[in-house]
């Protein structure tokens, strides 16, 4: 059952990634984006991520894609939709790199999985909670990265005003 | 709980450079939009007490913050190569930000913060905090390429952006490769996994995560092929930024490339050193011959720091300490003289004319003798001519490199040192023996005193460490010993 | 566990079914005889302004990336409410410092007119 599950997400989430690529209109891809996302985050939930499917859902398919729909809006991308057809330089290196990571994703595969498996399985996520455990690591083991994400997020708003505030 | 006093010692440079840049932001909410000439010189007063906290780290490695942040030599030497970097970048952006009009608390806020991301880039222990600090960093040159907002500088920050959001995900996913197959992202725990399991060298998904964290760092130190965006955004920037970017991006990104394929990666040095010959071979020779073409000459020291990072790249391959030694005391040498040399550019600007075409410079060897002075001597700094730091910095990498047996190499890097000196001295040349053409584009030169300062120190950072580099050598091969 | 998000799961695909659903039926079971009036775009007593998409004000961009970076903060509050009283006091202090530095990012944008909507 969960298996099928997976599938059906990740069947959702290619499309909608496919969808991003072929849409002609920005806004449709903006709209196949969401898709992706929101398949991503029933992915996550059946890794027992509970946390990260819920910030998956508020923060990407929410903020950063109300983000991204702004900035499509904000240029007026019409211009752009007619050149979609050349093959040129960006494209084909595009192409390129887009192989080179699929070769990446599949060699790993195609070898036999070799990570380490982990020691948080299902049963004891179950145990402990998920978002418990992530509180626990994150403000003890990783308080540093912790702090750095809040000095990240200060340049971040600085970044913005700095470049987009009409008379600084 | 993993968290002591001991642990807050090794981050009070951090705390105090990120509270210098609060208080530029809370001088900012206290007065919006008004002039105050005093941040440049409060981020230099928090450079300095940083300065002052630093000393103490020297000596054994510590780990601090469950093995998050290293307060170990080499990450202090690193430190003090960065605070010569952010004060001089400082200094050299006073006069130029007011006269361009672009003299915003912003400007100032994120330099200081882009250079606590630095720190903490080389001072990590974690591929985790690697990672943050590193977009901490790159996320405030972005905003600081495109502050003067014409469409050069808008330009060179969306390259910069574009590639860098890409690297970003190249070394995010190679980091999560490597969490695959060592369990860790922590830098000695990779090295234990790597150690204990011969086997595990040999595992596709741990090459492949070697392999994108090496495409990934490539991209940050701008290694061909992965250069594309250097010479736009060096180019498109402020010219303080470039100084910045060149120097401070470069200097915390060897760093932590030091730290994660000369302890992370040590076991596998037979399979990374020869992807970073080919590497630091391209990136050496592809670097000089297009800088050689340029007639701009904030272009062609773009293509030049693509050049240095091919010699510095040499130094990555030998893999020994006497390498890594050679590496930090060029990355301070590299600080000196390119920020001397951007500081030499700006001088010749005036408001919204950069002036920087090779032709502008004819004949202001006699015209402004302290300028043509300066410039000469980053000039040959830079081509590795003696008695400066950067003959010291490239004569430490490539003998290292001979004594790992990397004589092709070797011959390769003097060969391309030889063939910059034409383009280096180009500049000397126009400055002195070419006359000023009859309606002089240079009029007179955008200096204060604290753009004086800031080329008369870097001028003498260059001629220090080039006549007497003994006790720094110590210094950085005792860093080294540490590290390894 | 994951039993608990069955309902959801359920809710999210009605909610889907019942959209898709209305946008097929009113597509296949309506009756369609368009004429220029009709298919013109309806705008009381004006003369039909074309192009209703031109290049939105960059001041969105700016409310959009301040509404975000305070997004992600609050994303960080969630875990750290769940564990409050495990934390202790360390914890307590840990997020001021967290929270310290986003307040100078909010009381410098706020002074700064980021807010204002000029």
């Amino acid at each position: 059952m969960t298996l099928a599950i997976f599938f059906v997400f990740a069947a959702f989430a290619v499309l909608g990634g496919i969808g991003v690529l072929l849409a002609r209109n920005p806004i449709h891809s903006a709209l196949s984006l969401v898709g992706t996302m929101v398949s991503l985050a029933g992915i996550y939930l059946l890794h027992h991520a509970e946390f990260i499917f819920a910030i998956q859902l508020m923060v990407y398919a929410g903020a950063i894609m109300t983000l991204i729909v702004f900035v499509i809006m904000l240029l007026d991308v019409r211009h752009e939709e007619a050149e979609t057809e050349r093959l040129g330089f960006a494209k084909v290196f595009g192409m390129v790199l887009a192989g080179l990571m699929v070769v990446v994703l599949l060699v790993p595969l195609a070898a036999g999985l070799t990570g380490k498996p982990g020691g948080m399985t299902e049963e004891v996520l179950a145990r402990v909670g998920s978002v418990e455990f992530l509180s626990e690591k994150l403000f003890t083991t990783y308080l540093l990265p912790f702090e750095i994400a809040s000095v990240l997020l200060l340049v971040g708003l600085v970044g913005a005003v700095a470049l987009a505030k009409k008379r600084l | 709980m993993t968290f002591s006093m001991a642990d807050m010692r090794l981050l009070t440079p951090h705390l105090v450079i990120t509270a210098a840049a609060l208080l530029v932001l809370l001088a900012e909410a206290v007065s919006p939009g008004r002039r105050k000439g005093y941040l440049p010189y409060l981020g230099i007063a928090g450079i300095v007490v940083a300065a002052f906290t630093t000393p103490g780290l020297f000596g054994p490695a510590r780990s601090g913050f469950s093995g998050m942040l290293a307060g170990d030599a080499f990450a202090a030497f690193v430190y003090f190569i960065l605070y010569a970097v952010g004060a001089l970048t400082l200094l050299v952006s006073d006069a130029y930000l007011r006269d361009e009009g672009r003299d915003h608390a912003e400007y100032y806020a994120l330099v200081l913060l882009a250079l606590v991301g630095m720190m903490l880039m080389a001072g990590a222990t974690h591929l985790m905090s690697v990672f943050l600090a590193l977009e901490t960093m790159s996320i405030a040159i972005y905003a600081l390429a495109g502050f003067f907002r014409d469409e050069r500088s808008a330009e060179a920050s969306f390259k910069y952006f574009i590639l860098g959001a890409f690297s970003s995900g190249f070394l995010l996913y190679g980091i999560a490769l490597l969490y695959g197959a060592c369990g860790t992202t922590e830098i000695q725990g990779i090295l234990d996994a790597f150690a204990s399991n011969r086997a595990l060298a040999g595992s596709p998904m741990a090459l492949a995560g070697v392999g994108l964290v090496t495409v990934g760092f490539a991209f940050k130190v701008a290694a061909v092929p992965f250069h594309m965006w250097t010479p736009d955004a060096y180019q498109g920037a402020p010219t303080s930024v470039t100084a910045f970017m060149a120097t401070g991006v470069k200097a915390a990104a060897f760093a932590a490339v030091l730290r994660v394929f000369f302890v992370a990666f040590q076991t596998l040095h037979v399979d990374w050193s020869g992807v970073l010959w080919v590497l630091a071979l391209l990136t050496m020779t592809l670097g000089n011959l297009t800088a050689i073409a340029q007639t701009d000459v904030k272009r062609m020291l773009a293509y030049s720091s693509i050049a240095h990072a091919g010699y510095i790249l040499v130094g990555v391959v030998a893999g020994t300490p006497e390498a890594g030694a050679g590496i930090l005391y060029y990355l301070l040498a590299y600080a000196f003289m390119n920020i001397g040399a951007f500081a030499c550019l700006i001088m010749v600007g005036r408001k919204g004319h950069e002036n920087t075409e090779l032709d502008a410079f004819a004949g202001l060897g006699f015209k402004f003798p302290a300028l043509g002075l300066a410039m000469s001597l980053f000039m040959f700094s830079m081509a590795g001519i003696p008695p400066t730091a950067g003959f010291i910095g490239k004569f430490l990498i490539f003998k290292a490199a001979v004594h790992q047996g990397y004589y092709w190499l070797t011959i390769f890097g003097v060969l391309n040192s030889a063939a910059s000196v034409y383009y280096y001295l180009r500049v000397i040349v126009t400055m002195y023996f070419k006359p000023e053409p009859d309606t002089p584009v240079v009029e007179g030169l955008r200096a204060g005193p604290s753009m004086a300062l800031a080329t008369i120190l870097a001028g003498l950072g260059v001629l220090y460490f080039g006549i007497v580099p003994g006790g720094l050598v110590d210094l950085a091969e005792q860093a080294l010993r540490y590290l390894v | 566990m994951l039993q608990n998000y069955v309902p959801i799961l359920i809710l999210f695909l009605l909610a889907a079914g019942f959209g898709l659903g209305m946008v097929l039926m009113s597509a296949m079971l309506g009756p369609r005889r368009p004429d220029s009036e009709k298919l013109s775009t309806y705008e009381c007593g004006m003369t039909v302004d074309p192009g209703a998409r031109r290049p939105f004000d960059v001041k969105y961009y700016l409310v959009a990336m301040v509404f975000l970076v305070f997004d992600v903060e609050v994303v960080f509050l969630y875990p750290w409410a769940v564990k409050f009283k495990a934390l202790g006091l360390f914890g307590f202090v840990e997020m001021l410092v967290f929270l310290f530095i986003l307040l100078v990012g909010y009381a410098y944008i706020w002074r700064k007119g980021v807010l204002e909507w000029e």
